[in-house]
């Protein structure tokens, strides 16, 4: 069934689990903030006990990790506060310490939590797209460069950018006394974890610190408003466009049918020639051949 | 196609894992669906300060750009239940 609708929930009352997962050791502990209860992909706050060890090795499915709190020491390397990781699967990472604690999210994107000791790379590791970066120190707050856009006082940090899928993972922020007034739905997923601060939204009320959301598409959300300021991390699976409305009252479904109805109006040919009734429009792309889909009408009806 | 999984065959402990954590997880989804539904008549008050802003300051368009909504151009309630969590 995938990942329900978890909007919102707070986890910062709640308390941490042992991981008993093969492979992770003594001294880490977890809180699930949302769960695919087919594939056991998932979304963790994660904290590591000081002194807590791990040796090389890789997972087996792609994965995020955010620090919240605290560092990790990566081979060689210091992971500070702020630090940002996305592993592709089957990438090793050198031994994993932790001589002072952490607290950290970390995102396994298409399974469950797992870890394979090895200090080489799986066959298939793609290590070329790795990024690790300081999200807090290595780069600067941007408008958010979507069209249309969210209102003047909310900033965006880019993490992770998928150039085939316009999915990303990114940081955002509210400046003090941001408002918003609009309604707005995706046609993606879209999930957020409050790093700090407080923010609000007329469906769900105040998302203080460690409030989070896994909301799937053309669900409502906003107005939205920030007293002091928010700052957070923010992830979707595809390209995110916001349809922006002021109907409080609108269904997922009558949401999806406005974003068709746009659809057409903005991109008509291609909606056109993707819904041909002839059953043989075959998307594929000449750039990423690989990336085929085969679809026919009648594997739809 | 983009590489995300490698593929394996799940551990017991694994599937296990999975199946203690769903219905923990439908234990916190059937409370958020309680906790929206006790916000409602806050919620009713939330919507009715929207629809004066939008009226007043404007609705967000896009960016900074904002437009009146008049009266005639507002939506009235459908007979069915408030829904927020899907």
């Amino acid at each position: 069934m995938g990942r329900p609708h978890i909007e919102p929930y707070v986890e910062t009352d709640v308390p941490f689990r042992r991981m008993t997962l093969p492979g992770f050791g003594k001294g880490m502990h977890y809180k699930v903030l949302s769960l695919d209860s087919d594939t056991g992909a998932c979304s963790l706050v994660v904290k590591f006990e000081s002194g807590y060890s791990l040796p090389p090795g890789m997972s087996y499915t792609e994965m995020e990790l955010y620090v919240a709190e605290g560092s990790l020491q990566v081979g060689d390397k210091t992971f500070e506060t702020g630090h940002y990781v996305w592993l592709p699967p089957g990438v090793s990472l050198p031994a994993i310490s932790s001589p002072n604690g952490a607290r950290c999210l970390m995102f396994y994107n298409y399974g469950e939590p797992s870890f394979v000791e090895s200090d080489e790379d799986h066959p298939r590791a793609e290590r070329h797209k790795m990024v690790s970066v300081n999200a807090l120190e290595d780069i600067v707050w941007g408008p958010a460069n979507v069209s249309p856009s969210v209102a003047p006082g909310c900033f965006v940090k880019v993490l992770k950018f998928d150039p085939l899928t316009h999915g990303f993972t990114f940081m955002y922020c509210m400046t003090p006394n941001f408002w918003q007034d609009n309604i707005s739905y995706h046609d993606c997923m879209e999930e957020g974890y409050h790093v700090w601060g407080t923010s609000w939204m007329m469906q769900f009320g105040y998302l203080p610190t460690g409030g989070y959301f896994w909301r799937p598409p053309w669900i409502n959300h906003g107005a939205f408003q920030s007293t002091y300021g928010c700052i957070a991390i923010g992830r979707t699976d595809s390209q995110l466009h916001n349809y922006f409305h002021f109907n409080p009252w609108t269904t997922p479904e009558e949401n999806q049918e406005r974003a068709a109805a746009q659809l057409y109006r903005q991109k008509r040919n291609l909606y056109e020639w993707v819904r041909a009734q002839d059953g043989h429009n075959h998307p594929h792309d000449f750039e990423h051949p690989h990336y085929h889909e085969h679809v026919h009408h009648d594997d739809h009806d | 196609m983009a590489k995300n999984l490698i593929e394996y065959e799940k551990s017991a402990e694994a599937k296990k894992w999975i199946n203690d954590e769903s219905a923990e997880q439908e234990k916190r989804y059937q409370q958020i669906v309680k906790d929206m539904d006790d916000l409602s008549d806050e919620r009713d008050v939330w919507v009715e300060k929207f629809f004066e802003r939008i009226q007043t300051r404007g609705f967000n368009v896009h960016y900074d750009n904002r437009r009146q909504i008049p009266d005639d151009e507002l939506p009235t309630r459908p007979d069915r239940p408030f829904k927020v969590v899907f």
